[in-house]
């Protein structure tokens, strides 16, 4: 059997043509960099690491935006090695968003 | 092998072409779900002293601050230094640190564009890029249709940046990963060669170093 291609490898497959516009990065966008490469520097996890949950996303995020897709793995990551809960993420999400709304 | 050739999930005659409104220029941030799981993790991770908020706010300035300008410097001395240059291709991570430029864990590989032989550079598999060098890869270095296509069908590729190789030259694909990154050094402009380093710079731009585009016309 041949292996199957994961959703990651696009090398060759038919495509459609680039779209060139330029476009600035969202202060998220940095922010979420900063703090990978901030735990990378310090040894909490590696660059081979995130790009293993980046592949072993669900479709769907996967297709999703880049810094969508590096949040979602970012997450699985430390979840993974017990850096933080999923309870908590769910828990501080909540709380972020009731503070968000109160404050519109 | 079952024999099977019909079932086999591909046709090669108008198999499925990749769609591009899912693609990384397209932010599905609307509701603001993934921001809001950025924001949870950086205050955990420094609640629980993994970082400070000062190196976030460190590194997120230093993503501000980076563009192509040590790219440009690393090329601009290899276009008038030819030790230098040597030194570069053979030990392009060695290199880039003599003008004090980190590699970040990954190697450096730096391929010469001539004029029998052009060079561009991919992540098919993701979107590997010497940022310590370029600064942020841009959107369409991480879409799937670049990804994909760059190594298929590059000559076409390159005619969607604007630039059409002679026949006779010879392209090159050069394939990023995780642990090794490559870094065009484009051909040096005709009628230049009496101008110093600094004003070289100008020329360089992060697609010449990607290989899209051949370096700034002086005229």
């Amino acid at each position: 059997m041949p292996l199957e291609r994961g959703q990651h490898d696009l090398g060759g497959l038919p495509g459609g043509p680039i779209d060139l516009e330029e476009h600035e990065l969202l202060p998220w966008h940095k922010m979420v960099s900063a703090v990978f490469t901030v735990m990378r520097l310090k040894g909490e996890l590696t660059t081979d690491e995130l790009r293993r949950c980046i592949e072993d996303l669900p479709p769907d995020i996967y297709d999703g935006g880049y810094y969508e897709r590096w949040t979602v793995a970012l997450t699985d990551l430390m979840v993974e090695k017990r850096l933080v809960t999923r309870d908590e993420v769910d828990a501080r999400m909540a709380e972020l968003r009731a503070a968000r709304e109160a404050a519109e | 092998m079952t024999g099977d050739t019909h079932d086999h999930g591909h046709d090669h005659g108008g198999g499925p072409v990749l769609t591009y409104a899912d693609d990384s220029v397209h932010d599905r941030n609307e509701t603001g779900h993934f921001e809001l799981l950025a924001d949870a993790l950086k205050e955990l991770s420094i609640e629980k002293g993994l970082v400070t908020a000062t190196e976030v706010r460190e590194y997120v300035e230093f993503f501000d601050s980076r563009g192509t300008e040590k790219g440009a410097e690393i090329i601009a001395r290899a276009w008038t230094d030819p030790a230098y240059k040597e030194r570069l291709l053979s030990n392009g991570t060695a290199a880039a640190a003599e003008l004090d430029i980190p590699m970040a864990g990954a190697e450096l590989v730096v391929v010469e564009n001539t004029g029998s032989v052009h060079n561009v550079i991919v992540c098919t598999l993701c979107s590997c890029y010497p940022r310590t060098i370029l600064g942020l890869p841009p959107d369409w270095y991480k879409s799937k249709s670049y990804r994909s296509r760059a190594v298929n069908e590059p000559r076409a590729v390159l005619k969607e940046f604007g630039t059409e190789l002679p026949g006779d030259v010879a392209l090159r694909v050069h394939d990023s990963n995780a642990d090794m990154r490559y870094l065009v050094l484009p051909k040096r402009p005709a009628g230049t060669e009496d101008w110093p380093e600094e004003r070289l710079r100008e020329l360089v731009t992060r697609d010449s170093m990607i290989g899209v585009a051949p370096a700034r016309d002086p005229a």
